[in-house]
């Protein structure tokens, strides 16, 4: 009996994070494996891959707030950009124009979070007021507000146009910019903020997977359902739509923090409305409300360009004179895959990922 | 019924991209054929042997480069060697039209510069040609930035354009550990000094800064009675630099700023700016922002019975403005409108150097474009920058780098003549009026001119912005 | 007080073009209760369509303008047949971000056309007076802007009555109050669907040469304009028209007077409010509005039920 893997004898087996031991055992490996990747992968891919756990970890941001708990949020980008800038002040090297403080990555990394998260709970009170698409509209109006605030506040964010350079990796009071001798093994800046950052996926992936089995997210599938029936069960709205946005933004500011110590520096105008749409694309592209999908979907969207190019180079189309170029294309797949998941695949990758699991779970048979 | 539907969906849109390619290649065509037209073989050159040996780095070849890449000749001695440089361009983002441009030219220089000198060219770089490799798009996307820069590091010596002031200052530590030594497309004041670049950025043509104290020090030259002025430009490396340079000129000559309008790029709003010349009238203004906002704040102004001098930074005109069936062709053509240039005089310039881009360029491309122009200059002083690494006898990064740090480079009379790594900005400046007349849109005024206010700025006080 | 004037007029005209495409968010939204994202991109498209034939292809200016309008209507069509017939009854913001989706397509191809230099429409507007203005006791009126309101009165004008009194005007309001019952007394809802986004097609058409017309030039840079009108529908509320009307030139008169006093303002209180307040400001004062009357100035408030 106890060997069965669906069998579960009480709630709590059900509900755990991994119900048997098959799953323990492939997320074991897959971590492993993950840990090798700086080893063999070239530093465009590495990059790549870097990228896209962060920007999992901002879409697990906006989940909690649109999949889980259903409130329109279309001004996730900023909450990474509160991120970012507060972590490039606490952490950042100061200039003759803006300020920077030099301080520890043990300092900035939760300050950034919970200083995003702090503006976040400052925005719940609308999203009590507000709900569907005229939240959505606002949300709109913050993502025109916060950058008039980036690009104008220029002792923060270098000013439009120009930037300022993103934190520095110091660590427990360890410089990581040149990089770290381990043993034999020199790991570089990249390779140290790759670690960083699957720790920090595995830790915040965990988070939204905990979350999800908590009173907390079972209020949240609640007010996403119906508000006015979550409300006569008991649900203080209010609280948890600001848990949701405190949560939300939490994410987004961690994700920001790290997100452009990659690329060195940053840059107001990065934080416009197209960026900030792109992270609901991504959700949706992964599978609103489900764990994994925002994960598939910030690999999938992060590193779509290196494929669609391979794929460009493989077949030769880009030389044959067609009339858009290889940035174009990318655009357009871009635009269609958000079409077609919509309308053929609302689950997302995730959707595709559950049937084929359940495809082969039962096969040769078709149910 | 709904999978019918959804299979009507698939089929449309299989369709409509059938459609929309085959309709865009036959477009394309038309260019493509232009292009082949125009291919000029030079491969006939007898092989070069020096005895030297020169050191040699990464994304330096023994082998020869490939006859053509991005659908231009690279014009490489197959008996040569060949040294490969970066390009990080933008195809999709703000500057997507720009880049293909500039590229263009790029490449087109370098067919020139591998050419053989009885025919004309430089004959390349000792026994290496030189190619640029397919560019990468950034997207003007910091981020897409650096991956372009770690997908391509491994494999060029040099860049030949990292496109994006913060971009490029954003891989600028990447760059130092590898020794890559790169062209800029802005003309940002502080690539002139080490302290903002590190000595990496080979810049080019005169700046932002000094233009503005240019435009200013002309116009009270030639202009006439200017007492007070506004400055309008986009934040960041190009508008700020630009209004910082015309309020120091305008400090220097007791002018009235009467107001200093420089918001983003995409929050700029034409009517504040007309708002600004009627409700705070000034007789000339300088603004550097873009062509399409250029002609509305022109023409807006103008309909208020507003038409103050105004000096345009390169970017804001376009030879668009002068052509047949423009609106504003008779303001822009009035003699109130002034413009100056992409760091360089325009296409039909009377120098040396433009008449071998005229030369090498008309058989590739028919047009005057001013980034044509930007892309040609661009690789000058990287071409002096290898040709000084070659003869040090070390062409690894670190040579080039060395060479790059001191070394002074020319540009057949295209830029004056320019000392690298002496922390001080170029300060020779172009200024034309508009003309449709001629291909690239403007009349040649005043070349290499060098106003008081420029002349007697401490450049050495560092970047303007 | 030639100044004010001028704020004002300069305020109405921008008012006037964001109406026409405020109306288009409107009608859609309304009959098939889709916020239509791509609806700025069609604006640039009417535009691109009429200066690919009027400069391009050398065809008169006012035929070229015709066919052009039409042409956005019937792409206008053709999205909803394609991409959002399927997606009826979906969740709102579901079908909001397939527009999206259709957004990009949209501009990138047309980007991919207007290319490195900015496209004029070749309307001969320009060509009256002192640059297409005329000047009346002091305020300069511009003939583009003129146009525009009074194209703008009249379609509003025309759709009203269209409402009222036509078969397919009574149709579509039906539809729009309810789709089932609508469907249950034999109304075509589908071919109302069609119906509404050629409309907003066309005055997609209309206001994208309103926006770019004469020497505003269009340039990859011009959709922003038409973004601009996103405040203007959220202050009126999604389902109102006269809202969508009222609401751009509350956003156009708030352009207007930031653009002409915001130098005077800064003096009075003391601090700057920075460049570019001014296309700020009107997402400001929608944030204000729909924190107090969440459903906008107009919108009728949706009854609930559990």
């Amino acid at each position: 009996m106890k060997n069965r893997p669906n069998l579960f004898t009480d709630y709590r087996k059900e509900s755990s994070i991994f119900p048997n031991n098959t799953q323990k055992f492939w997320f074991a490996v897959l971590i492993l494996v993950s840990c090798t990747f700086p080893f063999f992968l070239s530093s465009y891919w590495k990059l790549l891959v870097t990228t896209s756990l962060l920007t999992a970890i901002a879409c697990w941001g906006l989940n909690i707030v649109s999949g889980l708990a259903g409130q329109i949020n279309l001004a996730h980008g900023v909450f990474v950009g509160i991120g970012t800038y507060v972590s490039a002040i606490i952490g950042g090297v100061a200039t003759s124009s803006v300020i920077g403080y030099e301080l520890d990555m043990i300092i900035w990394l939760p300050l950034s979070g919970l200083a995003a998260a702090f503006v976040g709970i400052l925005i719940s009170p609308v999203s009590a007021r507000l709900k569907g698409l005229n939240l959505g509209l606002v949300t709109l109006a913050l993502v025109f507000i916060g950058s008039h605030f980036f690009s104008n506040l220029k002792f923060i964010t270098g000013g439009a146009g120009l930037g300022r350079k993103a934190a520095s990796l110091k660590f427990l009071g360890q410089d990581l910019e040149a990089g770290l001798q381990i043993g034999n093994v020199l790991l570089e800046k990249n390779d140290i903020i790759y670690y960083f950052s699957l720790f920090l996926c595995i830790v915040m992936g965990l988070g939204v997977k905990n979350l999800t089995r908590s009173k907390i997210g079972r209020a949240f599938s609640a007010i996403r359902d119906r508000d006015i029936a979550a409300e006569a069960l008991g649900i203080n709205l209010f609280k948890f739509k600001m848990y949701a946005f405190a949560l939300a933004s939490f994410y987004a500011g961690i994700a920001g923090s790290l997100l452009f110590t990659i690329a060195g520096g940053v840059e107001p105008g990065t934080f416009n409305l197209l960026y900030s749409i792109i992270f609901i694309a991504i959700v949706i592209i992964g599978g609103a409300g489900t764990v994994l999908g925002p994960l598939y979907g910030a690999f999938f969207f992060t590193t779509l360009p290196g494929i669609i190019q391979a794929v460009l180079h493989a077949t030769g189309l880009s030389d044959t004179g067609f009339f858009l170029n290889a940035g174009e294309i990318e655009r357009i797949v871009f635009g269609f895959f958000i079409i077609f998941f919509l309308i053929f695949e609302p689950r997302g990758l995730w959707g595709i990922w559950f049937r084929l699991r359940n495809y082969f779970k039962a096969w040769p048979f078709s149910y | 019924m709904n999978s019918l539907r959804k299979r009507g969906i698939i089929i449309f849109s299989i369709l409509s991209l059938v459609i929309v390619a085959c309709g865009g290649a036959a477009e394309e065509e038309v260019v493509e054929e232009t292009v082949e037209e125009a291919v000029v073989e030079s491969l006939d050159s007898p092989a070069v042997t020096t005895a030297t040996a020169v050191k040699t780095g990464t994304g330096v070849t023994a082998e020869p480069c490939p006859a053509e890449i991005g659908g231009v000749p690279t014009g490489a001695d197959q008996s040569k060697g060949c040294i490969y440089l970066g390009l990080l361009n933008d195809y999709t983002g703000p500057y997507a039209p720009a880049g293909p441009g500039l590229e263009l030219a790029q490449r087109a220089f370098w067919l020139w510069a591998n050419s053989p000198e009885e025919a004309g060219g430089r004959g390349g770089i000792g026994n290496y040609s030189v190619a640029i490799r397919e560019g990468f798009d950034t997207g003007y996307n910091p981020q897409k930035h650096l991956e372009g820069y770690t997908a391509i590091k491994d494999e060029v010596a040099a860049l030949a354009m990292s496109l994006g002031t913060p971009q490029t200052l954003f891989i600028l530590d990447e760059m130092d550990k590898d020794n890559m030594v790169g062209v800029p497309m802005s003309w940002w004041s502080g690539w002139s000094y080490k302290e903002n670049d590190k000595g990496l950025i080979i810049e080019f043509g005169s700046q932002y800064c000094a233009d503005g104290m240019n435009a200013v020090d002309w116009s009270l030259e030639n202009l006439g009675d200017i007492k007070t002025v506004g400055i309008m430009g986009f934040a960041g490396d190009y508008g700020s630099d630009w209004a910082a340079g015309v309020a120091k000129a305008a400090e220097a000559n007791g002018l009235t700023v009467a107001w200093t309008y420089t918001p983003p790029s995409t929050e700029f709003d034409v009517a504040q700016a007309v708002g600004l010349m009627v409700t705070q009238p000034v007789d000339a203004y300088f603004p550097a922002i873009s062509a399409g906002l250029m002609a509305q704040v022109a023409g807006g102004a103008a309909q208020q019975g507003l038409t103050p001098f105004a000096i345009l930074a390169g970017p804001s005109f376009n030879d668009a403005f002068v052509q047949e069936g423009f609106p504003l062709k008779g303001l822009f053509e009035s003699g109130a409108i002034y413009a100056m240039g992409l760091g360089v005089a325009p296409y039909e310039a009377d120098t040396p150097g433009h008449a071998v881009m005229r030369a090498t360029m008309g058989q590739i491309v028919e047009s005057a474009n001013a980034f044509l122009v930007a892309g040609w200059s661009s690789q000058y002083h990287l071409l002096g920058v290898l040709e000084a690494a070659n003869k040090g006898g070390d062409l690894s990064r670190a040579g080039i780098r060395r060479a790059a740090a001191n070394v002074t480079v020319s540009s057949d009379g295209m830029m004056e003549p320019r000392e690298l790594g002496q922390d001080r900005a170029d300060t020779a400046a172009y200024i034309g009026i508009p003309d449709g007349s001629i291909g690239s849109g403007q009349r040649v005024l005043a070349f290499n001119y060098q106003g008081s206010s420029a002349k007697s700025y401490d450049w050495t006080s560092g970047s303007c912005s | 007080m030639i100044t004010f004037l001028q704020a004002t007029f300069e305020g109405l005209s921008l008012g006037a073009v964001y109406s026409l495409v405020a109306i288009g968010f409107v009608l859609i939204y309304k009959a098939t209760d889709v916020l239509s994202f791509a609806q700025p991109a069609l604006v640039v498209v009417g535009a691109g369509l009429i200066s690919a034939l009027a400069v391009d292809r050398g065809v008169p200016f006012w035929i070229a303008f015709i066919v052009g309008i039409l042409l956005t209507g019937i792409i206008g069509l053709v999205m909803e047949r394609t991409f959002l017939r399927p997606m009826v009854g979906e969740p709102v913001f579901s079908v909001a971000i397939l527009t999206i989706g259709i957004d990009i397509l949209l501009r990138t191809v047309l980007n991919n056309w207007i290319g490195l230099n900015p496209r004029y429409l070749g309307d001969p507007f320009q060509s009256f007076g002192n640059f297409g203005s005329v000047n009346v006791g002091g305020v300069t009126l511009k003939y583009l802007e003129i146009a525009a309101l009074f194209t703008g009165v009249i379609i509003i004008i025309l759709l009203s009555v269209f409402f009222k009194r036509s078969k397919y005007g009574v149709a579509m309001m039906a539809t729009s109050y309810d789709q089932e019952a609508a469907l249950a007394q034999g109304i075509n809802v589908g071919r109302i669907f069609g119906l509404v986004w050629l409309i907003s097609g066309v005055l997609a058409g209309f206001a994208g040469f309103f926006i770019t017309g004469g020497f505003n030039t269009l340039t990859q840079a011009s959709f922003l304009s038409a973004l601009r009108v996103l405040p203007a529908v959220a202050i009126g509320g999604l389902d109102s028209i006269p809202g969508a009307v009222i609401g751009s030139l509350i956003i156009g008169l708030t352009q207007g007077y930031v653009a002409y006093y915001q130098l005077m303002l800064e003096g009075v209180i003391g601090f700057s409010l920075g460049s570019g307040f001014s296309l700020i400001a009107p997402y400001l004062i929608m944030f204000f509005i729909l924190i107090f009357k969440p459903d906008g100035l107009f919108g009728t408030k949706e009854v609930e039920r559990v």
